[in-house]
């Protein structure tokens, strides 16, 4: 469990103001905001790397600097280039399982989780790529096993394959009863595994909810030669489908989902594709430039 | 490293046992002190130092005169060049944290800052006297190889041991002030240089300042120690008001910024 209430921290004209969320356990919470929105600055304050002018962050109930072990509490990630690069891969874990008391299987085994190989744990992390640094960084923060995780742009830097790794591993921490909070600038990213969203912008938040009551839930739209067979296959197989005006249908299943619905029921495809960028539209409704001043 | 493994197969996430001890200062110690060994740079200057201190005893035991073929005086001109160096590994065992940006994994898992500018403190002792231990040792047997048949080799051997113990800490732990003070290896590195020698030339310069300059230049001040000799009582005054000067006035001015400023990695 994640509390953030009323945290300020002024850097001049710039900073946050008054920021307020909760992330609950069994929550991925998607925090996502402009560049200099203020979302390192909350994640900072959070981990104690900074104080704040007034308002409180705490994790499970006590502020982070208090807790005698947080790294058994909070993975954190907030930089993948806090790492030494004259160090290998498995001397910079192998130095943080010590802090944190734990042994060199936990290590092997986070290598591991972490897709890092026995040779390149044995190489110097100046050596390693972007993504490779971002795979380490997250083996540091996972490496006590922590209830909570904390991360700045997790996905950034890997391949396509890591992302889709990523996000299973935190949404596989999430339904076992972790607490997640990430920020992205990658708002696919974040709309396909979150179930909450926090925006902030100019150093406020301006949204906070659920996606559904942000009303950034994805649909498909799909027309085939035979409309209402199609719609009939759909409610079949307990998926919603609803005519929209030119002649189409509007549901909630994924698009591979309908095609293959429509395979089954024989049903001809004329087109299929997902619709509503809502998350992306409010986005930047919420963080138009002009919105900044009236903030 | 193209490997994924699922990560589904892990037990559910448990609330932490509610009374998780902090790391123990001894084994925050024992992590600085493998940090300083574990970077190739790290070993090459620890390689660095061992080398100074053989081929300056060697050089002494051999060409120096006869009243300097007794350990107090190869020991102090080992332990002095060694402790040029010295103040340099005391500077990074500090400023790789930041040069290196781990500050910030430091202080998250941490976030006791106070807990980790003790234990590089300590790291710090322990590796001047490792330092001192190898020049001991180093000493010693340059001294029994060359051996000119010289009564009095060993005499006040104790004593010299004991003040080149003294010489190395204070030496190392200067790196580590200016370490807190700069928080950059090249600024702090130049600084310690810089610093003190115009300080002497300074106090050299201008008579007024010469006496002050016994009292306040290390350079003057902690040589006592190296110098074959015996300590007098306002030679250890000397000696402890540089150290005041030199070693707590940074130590708790940068100590102070590190603990009260936000982590800046």
């Amino acid at each position: 469990m994640i509390e953030i209430s009323e945290l300020t921290r002024r850097f001049g004209a710039a900073g946050i103001r008054e920021v307020s969320f909760t992330c609950r356990p069994g929550t991925v919470t998607g925090f996502l905001g402009p560049n200099g929105a203020g979302k390192t600055t909350t994640m900072r304050l959070l981990c104690g790397l900074d104080r704040p002018d007034a308002g409180r962050a705490a994790i499970d109930g006590q502020p982070y600097a208090r807790l005698p072990q947080p790294g058994r509490r909070v993975g954190v990630m907030l930089d993948p280039g806090a790492m030494h690069r004259g160090r290998t891969g498995r001397e910079t874990l192998a130095l943080a399982a010590a802090v944190l008391g734990a042994d060199r299987t936990r290590v092997s085994r986070v290598l591991d989780l972490v897709g890092l190989d026995r040779g390149a744990a044995a190489k110097r992390v100046g050596q390693y790529s972007l993504g490779m640094q971002q795979r380490l960084a997250l083996g540091i923060a996972l490496l006590g096993d922590p209830g909570v995780l904390i991360l700045d742009e997790p996905a950034n830097g890997l391949d396509p394959q890591g992302v889709r790794w990523i996000r299973q591993l935190l949404r596989e921490h999430a339904d076992r009863g972790g607490t997640v909070l990430l920020s992205s600038h990658l708002l696919r990213e974040v709309e396909v595994i979150a179930d909450h969203l926090v925006i902030i912008n100019a150093g406020r938040i301006v949204a906070d909810g659920t996606p559904e009551q942000l009303g950034t839930t994805r649909s498909t739209l799909v027309r085939a030669l035979d409309l209402p067979a199609l719609s009939d296959a759909l409610r079949a197989a307990g998926q919603q489908a609803r005519p929209v005006a030119d002649g189409a249908l509007e549901t909630d299943a994924e698009p591979e989902q309908v095609g293959r619905i429509a395979a089954r029921a024989g049903a001809v495809l004329t087109e299929l594709r997902p619709q509503g960028d809502d998350l992306e539209e409010l986005f930047f409704t919420l963080t138009a430039p002009d919105r900044e001043v009236a903030a | 490293m193209t490997a994924l493994h699922a990560p589904g197969t892990q037990a559910p996430v448990t609330p932490a046992p509610p009374a998780l001890a902090p790391p123990a200062l001894a084994r925050l110690v024992q992590i600085e002190l493998r940090k300083a060994v574990d970077t190739r740079a790290g070993r090459w200057l620890l390689a660095v130092i061992a080398l100074v201190a053989l081929g300056t005893a060697i050089l002494t035991a051999v060409t120096g005169g006869a009243g300097e073929r007794d350990l107090p005086h190869v020991l102090g001109d080992a332990v002095q060049l060694v402790s040029i160096l010295l103040p340099v590994l005391g500077v990074l065992l500090v400023t790789s944290e930041w040069s290196q940006h781990t500050a910030l994994t430091t202080f998250t898992l941490v976030p006791r800052r106070s807990r980790i500018i003790a234990a590089k403190l300590a790291a710090g002792v322990l590796l001047a006297a490792a330092a001192t231990v190898v020049c001991v040792a180093v000493s010693a047997v340059v001294l029994v190889a060359a051996d000119h048949g010289q009564a009095g080799m060993w005499q006040d051997a104790g004593r010299a041991i004991g003040y080149a113990f003294v010489f190395q800490i204070l030496n190392l732990l200067l790196g580590v002030g200016f370490g807190l003070l700069f928080r950059n290896t090249p600024v702090a590195v130049v600084m310690y240089f810089v610093i003190p020698a115009a300080w002497s030339i300074l106090t050299g310069a201008i008579s007024a300042l010469t006496a002050a300059g016994h009292w306040l230049d290390p350079s003057t001040a902690w040589n006592h120690l190296a110098g074959g000799g015996t300590v007098t009582a306002a030679s250890w005054g000397q000696v402890a008001t540089a150290a005041a000067m030199w070693i707590a006035l940074p130590v708790l001015a940068g100590g102070w910024r590190v603990l009260n400023r936000p982590v800046d990695a």
